[in-house]
């Protein structure tokens, strides 16, 4: 039988996914042995420009890392969907617009202006959105960047034709897991623990450091009644604010929306 | 004749000595703020700590106190070891039509003995041997590791803000479920055994000699701890309450503060949820089809959202519903499922619930508002 | 006792599709002991698993005096999928078997009644072939009556099958909807009207139901309103499975673990919990 054709495919972002990617070493290793990687740029030698040709090729499944911040790369997305069976997207900025998004609660005219001699070069969308914004996703692994071993355990999952187990529950399981002191309760710090998903190996609160949301919302996060908690802490509601505009800022803002 | 004998708090060492001969001893540490449990020697027992709890803070105080066990219960139990948060269950092998199921290797470590376990974590251990041991079928994992412990039991001497065994009838004072139990008194500790095996260890040490004196001043000490307990449930009321308010109108009311993080049930010492899933890596798939990997067993807690969820959808969709879930099964499910209360009055999910959510305060709200 | 959290070889003899999405499976323990030492009753249920995938709880759809040990099942999650892409010869996990099933003891000298939606039929196939195999001896001149429901004609679970089961049951079948293509000319419709044409005997009643939870509480009440007490109602409830034992808490109903005090309740344990949303 074919081995499974994989494209990795990257739009607005730091990269920092595809490097956690190389970070498996040895088991990067295994999925060139059982898959056919067909697209990745970040992985070839020679430097190539946006070279993906939608119809070009078919992918079992397409990894989509960055957000959508111009109108051709929502073209690309498209083409990329269409030629796809199954599409995961890895990391905050494909799973939930990144750090860049937070430019869609102001005027990128106004950024545009003040950064560039020539505003009008820069194509950059009002607003930069995530990958579901656009297109059908199979699956959205979170983290900034994702946690390599989530990675594999997804590719693992696809491979064997089942739904990952990567959990959607609270950072604070993990750390309860691991005992870890909380640095929330026991150090009156302002831990996003408690509405961010599990997933990083608790690297913050291991440190004795407050948990600042890399991995994004957790499933049914209550983000107001630990705004409350923080102010009374004594935080302002803007300082709440910018604990929450990091990034994952759009989906955290999605979710505090919800209730 | 029981053994009983008073042990010179100098000489504390010489206890966990010989425990240390047979066990690994699993007592308290400070760390990070809060006392945990750990595997430890007699250095790292946090003699003098006195910690401050109130409804979602927690705060190690500075200076000593002139007693060896002044701190109140941290967020760790017997849980951790006795029911890992993570363990492998067995190892998988498919090879087109073959399949193997080859059970996990056996620990061969010592057995561990619990050092200074409080009354109301003895009750949740009674509990957890009833869920674990009692079914048709022993959960092997727990059985493994509980077989060969020891329980040395601490009576408490000062309730902590968040505690209320004494009205849920769980302590201060340990009653049984014990090898040995320790009270602390002003220059010695009081040991008593509670089983042969207790008893074995005692008579290994030099102890003084333990008279009526010793005897009253173990009572007197328990009961100035009985009269500074700042909070209690209405444990009477119990499970009556909760089965008539499963559609009270301040369910909605804890929703709004609930972060439904989990914190609750994973620091709650009778809280058994877990889930399990099969894990196979990308090194476990070869290309030809044949699949290798383990079935793990971890914590999970009923604050998941996907604890309940089927694949036609979720039986506990609402975070009312989670919470009142959980809050049911401690104050009423259990006793029904068990025989024994869900809820020991240990006050760790007041604690260590960021939103400072008390449990005792909720029920009361239930039967008044 | 073999350990009952690691699952045990068994070999699929064969597999039969039953409707587009359902297929019946029927297996073969492995090992001599295990298999020598199996027993079962009608309405409990095996732990079925594709290894790296996971495990489902299927019920038991043939009747423990039946050979092979058969599990009808409908493609859902994963697993489902996983062991409905398996055929013949291969093998799958085994852990089981678990749960309280039917009270079959509580059939002697009442009238039954069984109530099936959907797949629900798979864990009441062994009590009709249980009374079928013991005739008429069950200490009443009522025929037993058997109701089941399906989405359309060709949803309909052991079609061919419901002929001999209408040797002793009064068979009554129904599907939701029927595309004229299917030239169905049986019945169409929802179950209750059909309990209403059949004369019940309120106490000499016995009712076992197993399907949608909508269907089961809705059927309930007509039940309670003829007269049945709450004490001959038993239904078998759905919930998320995962250790099968009572140590996981995933499946609890209330204060009840569907795994072990069910998956077989009798209404008047479970009735006030099943009025409460989400419990």
């Amino acid at each position: 039988m074919a081995k499974p054709t994989i494209g990795i495919f990257k739009f607005t972002s730091c990269d920092g996914c595809q490097l956690s990617i190389f970070n498996l070493e040895e088991e990067f290793l295994q999925i060139a042995g059982l898959m056919e990687i067909a697209y990745f740029q970040e992985g070839q030698d020679a430097p190539g420009g946006n070279g993906f040709q939608a119809g070009a090729a078919h992918f079992d499944l397409a990894v989509v890392e960055g957000s959508i911040s111009t109108e051709l790369q929502s073209k690309e997305l498209l083409g990329i969907r269409e030629n796809s069976s199954r599409l995961i997207t890895i990391g905050a900025c494909a799973t939930a617009g990144g750090v860049q998004a937070l430019r869609n609660w102001a005027d990128v005219s106004k950024f545009k202006a003040s950064e560039y001699p020539a505003p009008g070069a820069v194509e950059a969308l009002a607003e930069s959105t995530p990958i579901s914004a656009h297109v059908h996703v199979d699956y959205e692994l979170w983290g900034c960047p994702i946690n390599s071993a989530e990675f594999s355990e997804v590719l693992a999952s696809f491979l064997l034709g089942k739904t990952p187990g990567v959990p959607g529950y609270s950072l604070c399981m993990e750390c309860k897991r691991k005992g870890i002191p909380c640095v929330l309760v026991a150090g009156q710090a302002p831990c996003l623990g408690p509405v961010t998903r599990a997933g990083c190996g608790v690297l913050c609160p291991s440190l004795n450091r407050a948990c600042y949301g890399c991995f994004g919302p957790k499933e049914g996060a209550n983000i107001k009644a630990l705004m409350r908690i923080f102010q009374g802490f004594g935080y302002t509601e803007n300082q709440c604010r910018l604990m929450l505009d990091k990034l994952n800022t759009y989906k955290f803002r999605e979710m505090e929306e919800k209730g | 004749m029981a053994i009983k004998g008073t042990l010179k708090k100098a000489r504390l060492e010489d206890l966990l000595a010989v425990l240390g001969k047979s066990h690994r001893i699993i007592g308290p540490k400070a760390e990070g703020g809060a006392v945990v449990m750990e595997e430890i020697g007699y250095k790292d027992i946090p003699s003098g700590v006195r910690d401050l709890q109130w409804p979602g803070g927690c705060r190690l105080l500075p200076g000593k106190d002139s007693q060896v066990f002044s701190f109140s219960p941290g967020p760790d139990s017997f849980k951790r070891f006795l029911h890992p948060p993570a363990s492998e269950l067995f190892a998988f092998k498919r090879n087109g039509a073959k399949i193997d199921f080859l059970p996990a290797p056996k620990i061969a470590e010592r057995p561990m003995a619990f050092f200074t376990v409080r009354p109301c974590d003895l009750s949740a251990l009674k509990l957890y041997d009833k869920i674990f041991l009692g079914g048709p079928v022993a959960d092997q994992a727990y059985e493994s590791l509980r077989r060969g412990s020891l329980v040395v039991a601490l009576n408490c001497l000062y309730p902590g803000d968040n505690c209320f065994c004494l009205s849920m009838g769980t302590g201060p004072e340990a009653r049984d479920g014990f090898d040995i139990q320790m009270t602390e008194l002003e220059d010695s500790f009081l040991l008593e055994e509670g089983s042969a095996k207790g008893a074995e260890i005692l008579e290994q040490l030099s102890l003084g000699q333990a008279g009526a004196d010793e005897i009253s001043a173990k009572r007197r000490r328990i009961e100035s701890c009985k009269a500074a307990f700042k909070k209690s449930i209405a444990a009477h009321e119990l499970p009556g309450i909760i089965y008539a308010n499963l559609g009270h109108p301040h369910w909605d009311d804890i929703a709004r503060r609930d972060l439904e993080c989990g914190n609750c049930t994973q620091v709650c010492p009778t809280c058994f949820c877990s889930t399990s899933y099969d894990y196979a890596a990308l090194g476990g798939i070869a290309a030809g089809g044949a699949v290798s990997g383990k079935r793990f067993r971890k914590w999970d807690s009923c604050f998941s959202r996907s604890f309940a969820r089927v694949h036609s959808g979720n039986f506990r969709l609402s975070r009312k519903a989670r919470y009142r879930h959980w809050m049911a099964h401690k104050l009423a499910y259990t006793q029904a499922q068990f025989g024994l209360s869900g809820c020991v009055g240990c006050g760790r999910c007041i604690t260590w619930c960021p939103a400072g959510i008390d449990i005792t305060a909720e029920l009361e709200a239930l039967r008044h508002v | 006792m073999y350990d009952r959290a690691r699952p045990f070889a068994a070999r699929v003899r064969w597999a039969k599709k039953e409707t587009r999405d359902t297929s019946t499976f029927a297996l073969w323990i492995e090992d001599e002991a295990i298999r020598r030492q199996y027993t079962f009753s009608p309405g409990q249920f095996n732990m079925l698993s594709v290894p790296g995938i996971g495990e489902a709880a299927i019920s038991i759809s043939s009747g423990p005096e039946d050979g092979p040990l058969l599990h009808t099942i409908r493609v859902a999650g994963d697993v489902t999928s996983a062991i409905s892409g398996i055929c013949a010869s291969n093998i799958v996990g085994m852990r089981g078997p678990f749960g309280r099933g039917w009270p079959m003891q509580e059939v002697e000298g009442k009238s039954l009644i069984v109530i099936a939606g959907g797949l629900g039929m798979a864990p009441l196939r062994p009590v009709v072939r249980r009374l079928l195999k013991s005739g008429m001896g069950h200490g009443t001149d009522e025929r037993p009556v058997l109701i089941y429901g399906a989405r359309s004609p060709r949803d309909i679970l052991f079609r061919h099958e419901f002929q001999t089961f209408g040797r002793l049951f009064d068979v009554h079948i129904t599907v939701d909807k029927a595309d004229p293509h299917e030239h169905w000319k049986g019945r169409t419709g929802l179950i209750p009207p059909i309990l209403e044409e059949i004369s019940l005997h309120g106490p000499g009643t016995i009712a076992f139901l197993c399907g949608p939870e909508v269907m089961m509480r809705c059927m309930i009440n007509e039940l309670l309103l003829r007269g049945l007490p709450a004490e001959q109602i038993f239904l078998s409830l759905e919930r998320n499975m995962n250790c099968a034992m009572g140590t996981c808490g995933h499946c609890m109903f209330g204060p009840k673990f569907v795994c072990k005090d069910g998956p077989v309740f009798r209404y008047s344990e479970v009735r006030q919990f099943m009025a409460v949303q989400e419990i």
